[in-house]
């Protein structure tokens, strides 16, 4: 490490540490200097020449965002010659520029014109003509209208640096260039971010085009809730409907990152297939009915069969798609007042065996979250595919790679964009990933030749990759659904044998799967991975809720469907559940159980969701729900970093949040001091129950901060890992569903609908720079 | 007998054992002579007044609160409603607060400024009217009423031409003028104030030798100047003490240099002087708008000074920097430099003041609004005490109050 | 010494307070034609007293006097007092700065009886305590309000009332807890 470096800018004397940028330097001392390419965490441009500055002995103005920062520098930022410099830049810039501001969207969060206003000249000297070209659609979702580029280059930038795709490319030169797309559409992942780095209104939004102007919106921050990563993004709302989302407040763990899904799938929030009102079916057909009779009739039908057949007739399945409030209390509502753990959810990644190995080799340290992923300095990704199913992984990792010379290992069975930052690869046969890390963790029978075979890979490739592997250290292992139960456990001995901390982070799709399993809503966990059965747990459990809890094992998700068809579950509480999810829908190519003839066994089928889902069509009753821009709570993403939602627009009709259903149900029931107040009562709650939520508070939350859940199993109590490992079967990971889809969320997204046959085109990426 | 009662002072509710019985009159606020919303307390034995309390408040609508969310732009509409009978002052005294926070102040072209003090000296003959109207209407003489209101519609009139509005006109902008001023509007006025120095003769003659006009108004609501300045009235009120500062002469602004007036003067401070006051100021008025309409000199209406004044529509249409400040001043705002201005202006109440506080943002950080009426109501009570209750009436008329501005 | 900026270099008026006062003079700013002193806020009526009694200065006039808020920097209130001077024509500004802990300063109506309403409107609308005031009391709002509205986090739409606690429920359902 060099030693800082001390420079004078304005009379001022600041401290930097030695290799700091000028222009950064400047910032972080709340000194302003101007600029248009330069952009945090790209290639340095120095196009636009907007940041010139003083700097005293040198002959000519200096530009700042390439100028290092060295000792007894003395700088002038608001100094004459530095001002008309700046003026006559803008002038440049502004000769061809359109005098399209009464229709660009971008008026009124246009760079140009802030800048213009700021420090540019207030008439114009220029008389010619201005060259004219037609503006182009260039994708579905984008516009690009040339004569308004000012050629600052920051899209071809993060085109090609932040997201790998290389859509935009500079054609032509001096004044001539033109930003090209290469084809006549734009061969990309249609992610955006050009729309939001370009600081003029050359790139559009077609979502977005001639609705409204800044000014009329108001902003609410809160988090995408489509894949797991959690990124935050602003919805912009006008007249209680949700014009846009973005990310350009640069806030969050993402920056300025954000998906297709974060950026363009917000529409299903105001779809007109919203549910509006409760359903109860009478004679055969679903009718609407009030939020009295709705939840008077489920009190009264759960009372009956709970006497009849006991509580454990009665099953429920959460959601990773519900606030960890919402999971925390339909748990609680389970346990305490039915009094059965039948509790379970969509699982795609097995947190539980992580916490569980982890808890057991004493490294409490060893969780990873989505922002360290950019200053790892090895990674190794297993299984799974960032690019598509974890974007901002995917946008981290090509970070670390970038900046910090980050090496990537990768072991997968189809090749994966991410390959073309891979120092070395594994591509084996599927399913063999368990095989390899048992290998790689030397268990006992495992030798090379056996996972040779099971894998179909080379010995001696096996063996380079582990050397190359081992060679480094600090490593960071992401790995997905593919490694669960037993596999987990050998990988975390395999990490342990690594060179300096070994971390991990399971990737898992819906926006809080890690949180569902931190609430418990598993048949054999209590909330905090505590075993259930376990005394202290459930001693601790029943002196917070004051009320007796259920103490026997319940049954899973497919343990819970062949207890229907044997006539053992009579009735099943679905919220945000839907198993009869469509495997024919080209959006979603997950394989689930053919259950329709199942559950029309049960004698009572409630499901509360957005949408008459294909399990909603056959319920007895349907409850509408909130989606997450309606309600607030908190949300955990796969690192365990805790967000909150805002609420940002009116649900339609009487939709309510799930957690105003559990509780008003509970009241139903004859619960009537259950549970008291909004979200951030539950989460304090939550914190009393689950060690691993102590950081999390609603204040912490409230002030804008992204708390860090730590470990919550204890060694001294870890749950029985056999029962883990059997659970850990029936995960189905999502890995095959394309960028654009979401489950029925996509579904009803107008945008994300559009845009799906362009996935074909990603997998050409695949193909196109296949290692 | 003992009972309880209000005090004025202490604002408490207290016993009257042990003082001399009197009673306690709430005087408004819906009252016909009090002007508007003004409640005033009155202490009376018998017919005398004891003391004399204003309570005010009635009005206040948080117009200071509501610049702070509003860009400069946006404030003008609001300084409108203050004093509502003579927007045209409210909205000048705000602008040239503007224009000197940014440093403008030398930039206005002549002919914003002349149409500037033709429009705030018609305001100013307007104002005066309603006064004299209302006045004479409270004292008992009804015909003045009818006749002011006649010659006050077709200064209404004027203003609609030029602005739109009525009362709520909205009218000059950071620079200058929002636009031209229709060219039929120049003999309009022209034979409007030709006739006008008749007009005010009608009125004296029914009212300046009246014998009842004089015994109603002549000796009553007496201050002498001392006491005036310490009060801190302003305005005509003051300048019938004795005290000869009127803003215009002493601290000339917005082109008032230029022409030629006289600033009425009396000694004596009773409402009488007052009256004498003001009607002379109809005529010096008349006498500025007749030189400046006579002078009115072409050119453009706005300063040239695109980071703060709107610019030229049809260069906006063509040049893309000016397209750009166009759309930026309008949908952002302005940002004058961090700072605070005073400025005050001779309103036909007295001494209108802008207290602007910039933090260069394009909202102002306060905007206080000095309103004459707030003041000079604080001489009511001096004024009134020692004298009949009927006086009360003549003297709250002879101050010209108006509770828009005295409230906000 | 305070530091003059260069146009008010040969100004008598500045000139005056600084020979009397020297220290508790704080600042003196120049900006757009407009003097203004910063002043020590325990001196305040000494400076006014002297800015009205002697015979140099004679600013006989209290235009106006208006409070501050400039949360959040600290201190967080400031009390203007603009004085005019009616023989000169010359207008001056003193200002002093008071924290939010303090929140008081002592009054001038015996220098100037019209700062009567004027301190009465600012302990209304900002909170701000002159002492040895005749007749403190709220002058805008109704005697019996809460709050101050133009501090910066008084809501620009006003707090709504509570609205009222709902009715209990009535018994209804099968759970029966042994804490309800």
């Amino acid at each position: 490490m060099s030693e800082p470096v001390t420079l004078t800018i304005n009379e001022k004397q600041i401290t930097v540490p030695a290799g700091t940028l000028l222009i950064e330097a400047a910032r972080q001392n709340d000194i302003r200097i101007p600029s248009f390419c330069y952009v945090k965490d790209l290639t340095l441009q120095a196009a636009c020449r907007m940041c010139l500055v003083e700097v005293e002995k040198a002959p000519k103005l200096q530009v700042a965002c390439t100028t290092v920062c060295m000792n007894g520098m003395v700088v002038r930022t608001e100094s004459k010659p530095v001002i008309e410099a700046r003026r006559a830049v803008l002038e440049f810039i502004l000769t061809n520029h359109p005098l399209d501001c009464p229709v660009c969207d971008k008026g009124g969060e246009c760079e140009l014109q802030d800048m213009t206003f700021k420090y540019g000249p207030g008439t114009s000297r220029f008389i010619e003509e201005k060259e004219h070209q037609p503006e182009q659609q260039v994708s579905p979702i984008i516009f690009f209208d040339a004569p308004r580029c000012i050629l600052c280059y920051r899209c071809v930038r993060i085109c090609d640096e932040g997201m790998d795709v290389k859509a935009l490319e500079p054609i032509g030169r001096g004044v001539k260039t033109i930003i090209g797309t290469g084809h006549d559409t734009l061969d990309c992942e249609d992610c955006g971010n050009c729309i939001d780095i370009c600081p003029v209104g050359a790139i559009t939004s077609n979502q977005y085009r001639y609705k409204t102007r800044p000014w009329e919106l108001k902003y609410f921050g809160t988090v995408c809730t489509h894949c797991s990563n959690g990124c935050k993004t602003t919805l912009s709302v006008r007249n209680n409907e949700i014009i846009r989302a973005n990310n350009r407040d640069r806030t969050g763990i993402n920056e300025e990152f954000l998906c297709v899904k974060g950026r363009f799938g917000f529409d299903y929030v105001g779809s007109g297939d919203r549910l509006k009102t409760p359903l109860i079916r009478r004679g055969g057909t679903l009718q609407p009915a009030s939020w009295e009779e709705a939840l008077g009739y489920v009190a009264d039908r759960l009372g009956e069969i709970r006497e009849h057949t006991g509580p454990d007739s009665i099953g429920a399945l959460g959601s990773p798609r519900l606030t960890n409030e919402e999971n925390y209390l339909l748990q609680k509502f389970m346990r305490q007042i039915v009094g059965t753990n039948n509790l379970d959810h969509r699982r795609t990644a097995d947190y539980a065996s992580l916490e569980v190995a982890l808890a057991r080799n004493q490294k409490p340290e060893a969780l990873l979250n989505v922002d360290q992923i950019k200053t790892a300095p090895t990674l190794l990704v297993i299984g799974d595919d960032p690019t598509t199913q974890q974007p901002l992984v995917a946008f981290n990792i090509r970070f670390a790679v970038r900046r910090h010379e980050a090496r990537v290992f990768i072991i997968n069975s189809k090749p994966v964009k991410l390959l073309r930052q891979a120092v070395a690869s594994l591509i084996l046969k599927e399913g063999s990933e368990a095989a390899l890390v048992a290998y790689l963790a030397r268990r006992e029978g495992s030798t090379l030749d056996k996972v040779a075979a099971e894998t179909g890979l080379p010995g001696e490739l096996i063996e380079t990759f582990e050397k190359e592997l081992r060679a480094s250290s600090d490593v960071a292992i992401i790995f997905g659904a593919e490694v669960r139960g037993p596999a987990i456990h050998d990988l975390v001995d395999f990490g342990a044998s690594l060179a300096g901390i070994t971390r991990y982070l399971a990737l898992s799709d819906f926006p809080n799967s890690r949180g569902a399993l931190d609430m418990g809503v598993v048949p054999n966990l209590l909330p905090g991975y505590a075993p259930l059965g376990g005394e202290s747990a459930s001693a601790r459990l029943e002196e917070v809720w004051r009320g007796s809890i259920a103490r026997q094992h319940g049954l899973s998700e497919p343990e819970m469907m062949e207890a229907i068809s044997t006539g053992r579950m009579k009735a099943m509480l679905l919220f945000a559940a839907n198993p009869l999810e469509n495997p024919s829908n080209p959006l979603d190519r997950s394989s689930g159980p053919a259950l329709g003839a199942t559950l029309g066994k049960l004698d009572l089928l409630v499901v509360s969701d957005l949408f008459l889902t294909e399990t909603a069509r056959q319920a007895h009753v349907v409850l509408p729900a909130a989606s997450f821009a309606e309600k607030e709570g908190t949300m955990t993403n796969c690192g365990g970093q805790v967000q909150r939602l805002q609420r940002a627009v009116l649900p339609p009709g009487e939709a309510k949040s799930d957690l105003d259903m559990i509780v008003d149900l509970a009241r139903a029931c004859g619960a009537l001091n259950w549970m008291h107040g909004p979200w951030s009562s539950v989460l304090k709650e939550i914190a009393l129950v689950n060690p691993g939520y102590g950081e999390v508070t609603p204040r912490a939350l409230l002030q804008g901060g992204i708390p860090q859940t730590t470990l919550a199993a204890s060694r001294e109590a870890l749950p029985d890992i056999a029962d883990l490992n059997a659970l850990a079967e029936s995960i189905r990971s999502n890995r095959s569903r394309s960028l654009y889809a979401s489950g029925s969320l996509a579904l009803h997204s107008h945008t994300l609908v559009q845009l799906e046959p362009r996935a074909a085109v990603q997998q050409d990426f695949v193909e196109r720079y296949q290692m | 007998m003992e009972t309880m009662r209000f005090n004025l002072e202490s604002g408490q509710v207290e016993s009257t054992a042990g003082k001399a019985e009197t009673m306690i009159l709430s005087m408004g606020p819906q009252h016909p002579s009090t002007h508007g919303v003004l409640r005033v307390v009155l202490e009376l034995d018998g017919e005398t007044v004891i003391k004399a309390s204003p309570d005010i408040g009635y009005l206040h609508t948080g117009m200071e609160k509501l610049s702070e969310t509003k860009t400069y732009a946006q404030v003008l509409p609001i300084t409108d409603r203050t004093d509502y009978l003579a927007p045209m002052s409210n909205n000048l005294g705000y602008i040239m607060a503007v224009e000197k926070l940014c440093g403008l102040q030398n930039e206005i072209p002549l002919r914003a400024q002349y149409v500037r003090v033709i429009m705030v000296e018609l305001n100013r003959i307007a104002s005066h009217l309603v006064w004299l109207g209302t006045h004479a209407m409270d004292i008992g003489a009804m015909t003045v009423f009818l006749y002011c209101f006649r010659e006050r519609e077709q200064i209404l009139n004027f203003f609609e031409a030029a602005c739109g509005g009525r009362l709520t006109t909205s009218y000059f902008r950071v620079g200058g003028l929002p636009s031209e001023i229709p060219p039929d509007l120049v003999p309009r006025i022209q034979k409007f104030i030709k006739e006008f120095p008749g007009r005010v003769d009608e009125y004296e003659t029914l009212l300046t030798k009246n014998p009842i006009w004089l015994r109603r108004t002549q000796g009553v609501g007496t201050i002498s100047a001392q006491n005036a300045v310490a009060i801190g009235l302003s305005g005509p009120s003051l300048r019938a003490t004795g005290v000869d500062y009127d803003i215009r002469k002493k601290e000339p602004y917005c082109g008032y240099e230029k022409f030629e007036f006289r600033v009425p003067t009396r000694t004596e401070g009773d409402v009488y002087a007052r009256y004498l006051c003001r009607v002379e100021e109809l005529r010096q008025s008349q006498k500025i708008v007749q030189q400046a309409l006579d002078g009115l000199p072409g050119g453009p209406i706005r300063a040239d000074c695109p980071k703060y004044v709107l610019p030229d529509r049809n260069k906006m249409k063509t040049e893309m920097e000016t397209l750009i400040h166009h759309y930026k001043i309008i949908t952002e705002g302005i940002h004058p430099p961090v700072g605070e201005v005073y400025h005050a202006i001779e309103a036909p109440k007295g001494e209108l003041g802008y207290y602007l506080v910039s933090d260069g943002g394009p909202k102002p950080l306060r905007m206080h609004i000095r309103g004459p009426s707030f003041v000079n109501l604080q001489a009511l009570a001096t004024m009134c005490e020692g004298r009949l209750v009927a006086d009360v009436v003549a003297v709250i008329g002879s101050l010209d109050i108006v509770l828009g501005e005295i409230d906000r | 010494m305070v530091t003059i900026p260069p146009p008010l270099e040969n100004n008598s008026t500045v000139k005056r307070f600084v020979e009397k006062f020297g220290d508790a003079l704080q600042e003196v700013v120049y900006f757009q034609g407009e003097t203004t002193l910063v002043v020590e806020k325990g001196r305040i009526l000494e400076f006014c007293q002297f800015a009205r009694g002697d015979d140099a200065l004679q600013f006989d006039s209290l235009a106006d006097l208006t409070g501050v808020d400039r949360m959040p920097g600290e201190p967080r209130f400031e009390v203007n007092y603009h004085l005019l001077c009616l023989s000169r024509a010359e207008r001056l500004r003193l200002k002093v700065r008071i924290s939010e802990k303090d929140g008081k300063v002592t009054s001038v109506t015996s220098v100037w009886p019209t700062a009567n309403w004027h301190e009465r409107e600012v302990f209304d609308l900002f909170g701000i305590v002159f002492e040895n005031h005749p007749n403190l009391r709220r002058i805008l709002c109704p005697d019996e309000w809460n709050g101050h509205p133009l501090r910066k986090d008084y809501p620009m739409l006003g707090y709504e009332e509570a609205a009222p606690s709902p009715e209990p429920p009535t018994k209804r359902g099968w759970y029966s807890t042994l804490s309800d």
